[in-house]
């Protein structure tokens, strides 16, 4: 037989994918609701806000899968050493990254003369989502990654998807909900 | 020690999650190009989330598995008479049209449940669908020839071909997202 067995790939990929699908709808049903409610800067913050989020989880998962399999970490949250070294490496890029988007989005919706926008609000709104989204989809990962090794489970075929997908429908939640606290 | 390993593990992560922002942001402003029509119907937000995610799951295990197959040797680095490309290009473009199938029919639902004003199951099932085939026949090209002429370079085709397509499947499938819903509404 072939490398490629579509056939084989449809039957084993559409049920997970379908699961995925309906949590991600979640998030999607939520961000249509509350559509009426929020400013327009927000739908240019969304997608690049999700894509780090998912990002950050998804790098550290496929790190600690690896570290995993050469024996670095046990499956432990004591672990320490290079559990440690990653989770701070990786939380400080996902708060660095979002620092960075807040200011960049605020340039492009102010040069594409979108609209008047208050820099303080949208600034603590994307920053404190984001660092929100950082811990939650860190924690996810680490999870995923110790429960899938214990049960014999490949962690690269299970984390990534498992990570993107709650990322985003967290995400999406944290955000709307800052947005509502903040009020901008 | 640990904070040594830890500056090198964020040189390598953190120009990717920035360069995403930036492409992100594009994809943002295609995305609020389309309001007039989100203003007529909300639901198509609701296809928007799931869209993304199905096309980044969908590119990055095929993606991994061609990166796989190349380095085991079962599939050439090559673009000619090579009869395993056909086979994976029918895989790909077959698994983006039933799942895009099933998620115009999901979205319609929430919609329908949620109260939230949609163009209908057709219409749900046609943005994406469309948007779903469309994006996935871009993927497929970018994805076999990043990933081949890396290898070919001596790269690992892991470290590229997946942030690459990462990058260019959310402004891709937004765009597209765009482009159908202005011709719809």
């Amino acid at each position: 037989m072939g490398v490629f067995e579509p056939r084989r790939m449809l039957v084993r990929s559409v049920p997970i994918l379908t699961l995925l699908v309906l949590l991600e709808m979640l998030g999607g049903s939520a961000l249509g609701r509350m559509y009426g409610s929020i400013r327009p800067v927000f739908l240019i913050l969304l997608p690049p806000f999700l894509a780090i989020g998912g990002n950050v989880g998804s790098v550290f998962g496929s790190r600690v899968s690896s570290a995993l399999h050469l024996g670095l970490v046990r499956p432990s949250i004591r672990s320490g050493g290079a559990l440690r070294s990653n989770l701070i490496a990786m939380g400080v890029s996902g708060v660095v990254s979002y620092t960075c988007l807040g200011i960049f989005v605020y340039v492009v919706f102010n040069l594409a003369g979108l609209g008047k926008l208050g820099i303080v609000p949208f600034l603590s709104i994307t920053l404190l989502s984001g660092t929100a989204l950082t811990a939650f989809t860190l924690g996810v990962s680490t999870w995923t990654c110790f429960a899938s090794f214990r049960r014999g489970l490949d962690p690269d075929d299970v984390v990534v998807p498992i990570v993107t997908t709650l990322s985003d429908l967290v995400g999406i939640i944290l955000l709307l909900s800052f947005i509502a606290l903040l009020g901008t | 020690m640990d904070e040594i390993k830890a500056t090198s593990i964020i040189k390598q992560t953190l120009p990717i999650l920035i360069l995403m922002g930036i492409g992100g942001t594009l994809a943002g402003l295609f995305l609020n190009a389309a309001r007039t029509s989100i203003d007529l119907f909300p639901g198509l937000l609701v296809l928007v989330p799931a869209m993304q995610n199905l096309r980044g799951s969908i590119s990055g295990s095929l993606a991994s598995r061609l990166s796989t197959a190349l380095h085991q040797g079962t599939v050439k680095p090559s673009f000619r008479d090579n009869p395993e490309l056909p086979i994976y290009a029918i895989t790909s473009i077959s698994l983006s049209i039933s799942m895009s199938i099933i998620v115009g029919i999901c979205a319609w639902a929430f919609s329908y449940l949620g109260n939230i004003p949609s163009p209908g199951l057709p219409g749900m099932i046609g943005v994406s669908v469309t948007v779903g085939t469309l994006s996935g026949f871009v993927h497929l090209l970018v994805n076999v020839s990043v990933s081949i002429t890396s290898f070919r370079m001596g790269l690992d085709p892991d470290n590229i071909a997946i942030p690459v397509l990462s990058i260019l499947g959310d402004i891709v499938t937004i765009l597209y997202f765009l482009m159908v819903v202005r011709l719809v509404t």
